[in-house]
């Protein structure tokens, strides 16, 4: 008889073992708390579940949520293909501080980035006096909420490109430069086409992360209902009212983007695959 | 167009890259920058080009200093060793590139573009190409579309860094000769960046050979190869025994024996360079030659490869093409006389000597 597959075939027990773990775990860790949420806030029915979503602090917090993801994303994909390209393309004294330095948002606990924040802008701190002197409010108020989601969210683009324009290197930009074409027909033509899968993957990444942040917005938040309350904050109050259904029901348009997420990641990766896959 | 160096010099950091370096080349000509990695021989390539700035000394295209010119200024062609075509475009727009982002004064109509990037198609064997993207094609086929889009722009001077480094061997024969005749054609003044001597010999018209930031001699092929102007040239062009003599009243002595008679020469310790292909093996009862024995013997088609001890004990090697072996092949042990046809020597003082015997 023959086996082609010898080692393989003989563990067949030990990869179906295998194999039924990991749904085991999918199933009961990734895949049953999506149905809950859906379940529990369907509780009562259809109808008390679209009422739960339009009341008008879960639509205030829904704006809010997108506002802030509206300006965070182009920010970070901004300021995160900068940081990239500087890295990558560049060998300069304290690149691999800043290397570092792009880390620091994944190594911080977002609640201490949140206190940071309270510390350097609010009333007591550092700037708190001179902002209140202008009159500016930042903490417990839109701009820190959107201040700690920047930061928090920065790493997501910068790390999707690093690797990839070390990978393609510096030699593309220079055959355009001396072919004849200025900088900024190099970064349009030559640079951004090479790298546009991948920024888009990391700015999706960054706007779920956005979307999705409690840590930190919950530490720079006034917790205002209608005013400073994002989706997950709002989850939270409702939650902690006693108020399940309509908790649920407002955790279940965070569940509806992640899954929206998801299919466009899925979407994105082929074609980043094949960029990748260019060289 | 001419491109002319003066004692031009670079540093990275406290690594010195390059040091008074001078060549010129002339309009028409092909010139090759031949030496092991880490001579400065690319990093002086990107320099004419405009990708690098040197600290000390001249560019000059036509007589014209370019330190003031930008890379995008200078119209040079350049080839790099990994292609570094536009991976998201497809060939035509690759050729394309160079004429397309021009202003729109300067730049051809559409029609006239795409004429254009026909005919250089047509010029590097690579018409109905247009629509492929560069990962659909073999690295010679890559290779001339980068030189295709170098072409487009009508360069003054046309820089080849490796050009051939990535192909393998055959590809890289075929290439060879074809990019000869290219450049013939257009006659187009080129300069080619190699670690492989036999394509700097056979593609250049000069060659420029290089060790750690400088240029040790520039010169046509056949001096470069016949008159080797250090040992490290010597070392350099094609597998040289180098061996330890003593110059005495002009003669020079391989232990005892004379090895050859120079016509002037000072008294001195000095080195002997010899190519292994340059060394006759004659029969053991000759009534000339040094005496050696054989250590090993390998058979290798073209030509057979001995190691071999002298009498004096040092070690040689000799390479014998096929149609010097008569009747057996000499084996380990085997005694043997070898005369040498062509060699050089250089000593401290007696300074270079180059040498026919018989």
């Amino acid at each position: 008889m023959s086996r082609p597959n010898g080692a393989l075939t003989e563990s067949a027990w030990v990869r179906r073992l295998l194999i039924g773990i990991a749904l085991a775990f999918f199933a009961v860790f990734l895949l049953l708390p999506l149905v809950v949420v859906f379940a529990e806030a369907l509780t009562k029915g259809i109808a008390p579940y679209f009422e739960a979503m339009q009341e008008p602090d879960a639509i205030a917090a829904l704006k809010l949520s997108l506002a802030i993801v509206a300006i965070v994303v182009p920010i970070n994909a901004l300021c995160g293909l900068c940081a990239a390209w500087a890295i990558a393309k560049f060998r300069f004294a304290g690149r691999s501080l800043l290397l570092a330095l792009i880390d620091l948002p994944f190594a911080v606990s977002p609640v201490i980035a949140g206190l940071v924040y309270v510390l350097l802008l609010g009333s007591p701190g550092v700037l708190g006096p001179l902002l209140r002197e202008w009159d500016i409010q930042i903490i417990f108020a839109v701009p820190g909420m959107v201040l700690a989601t920047l930061f928090v969210t920065f790493p997501f683009v910068a790390r999707e490109l690093i690797p990839l324009m070390e990978q393609q290197g510096n030699d593309e930009e220079h055959a355009a430069r001396l072919l004849g074409a200025n900088g900024l027909q190099i970064f349009l033509r030559v640079t951004l086409p090479n790298i546009k899968w991948a920024l888009m993957y990391g700015a999706l990444l960054c706007g779920a992360r956005a979307l999705g942040e409690f840590g930190a917005v919950s530490v720079v938040s006034g917790h205002i209902r209608g005013q400073t309350n994002t989706l997950p904050l709002q989850v939270e109050i409702l939650y902690n009212e006693y108020q399940f259904q309509a908790a649920f029901a407002v955790a279940s348009m965070l569940a509806l983007f992640a899954l929206i997420t998801l299919a466009v990641k899925a979407l994105l990766e082929r074609r980043y695959a094949r960029e990748l896959g260019h060289h | 167009m001419q491109v002319g160096i003066q004692s031009l010099g670079k540093s990275f950091g406290s690594t010195r890259v390059l040091s008074g370096i001078e060549l010129e080349v002339k309009e028409g000509e092909f010139c090759a920058l031949l030496g092991p990695s880490g001579s400065g021989k690319t990093t002086l390539l990107r320099i004419i080009a405009g990708l690098e700035f040197a600290e000390h000394g001249k560019v000059l295209f036509d007589g014209v200093d370019v330190a003031n010119r930008e890379a995008r200024d200078r119209q040079v062609g350049f080839v790099f060793q990994h292609y570094a075509l536009f991976r998201h475009m497809t060939v035509h727009d690759n050729v394309a590139f160079g004429l397309q982002i021009r202003s729109r004064a300067k730049r051809p109509a559409r029609a006239e573009i795409d004429r254009r990037v026909g005919e250089l198609l047509e010029l590097v064997q690579l018409a109905g190409f247009e629509g492929r993207f560069p990962d659909q094609l073999s690295g010679g086929q890559r290779q001339r579309v980068a030189l295709a889009r170098a072409l487009a722009i009508e360069p003054r001077v046309l820089l080849l860094d490796e050009p051939f480094g990535a192909l393998d061997a055959r590809v890289r024969r075929e290439m060879r000769s074809w990019l000869r005749d290219l450049q013939r054609k257009l006659n187009l003044t080129s300069i080619l960046v190699t670690h492989d001597q036999d394509e700097a010999l056979e593609l250049a018209d000069r060659v420029a050979v290089m060790e750690q930031g400088q240029v040790l001699q520039y010169d046509v092929p056949q001096q470069v190869y016949d008159r080797p102007a250090t040992p490290a040239v010597y070392d350099f062009l094609g597998g040289a025994n180098r061996l330890a003599v003593r110059v005495s009243q002009g003669r020079v002595l391989l232990g005892n024996e004379v090895v050859a008679v120079l016509a002037a020469a000072d008294d001195a310790a000095a080195h002997l360079h010899v190519r292994s292909h340059d060394i006759q093996l004659l029969a053991a009862d000759a009534a000339e030659g040094l005496q050696a024995q054989v250590l090993r013997a390998t058979w290798g088609g073209a030509s057979t490869h001995y190691d071999l001890r002298l009498a004096e004990g040092s070690t040689v090697e000799v390479d014998q093409p096929r149609w010097a072996q008569s009747g057996q092949l000499l084996a380990a042990g085997d005694a043997v006389r070898l005369r040498l046809e062509r060699f050089g020597v250089f000593g401290p003082v007696a300074g270079s000597h180059h040498g026919i015997t018989g």
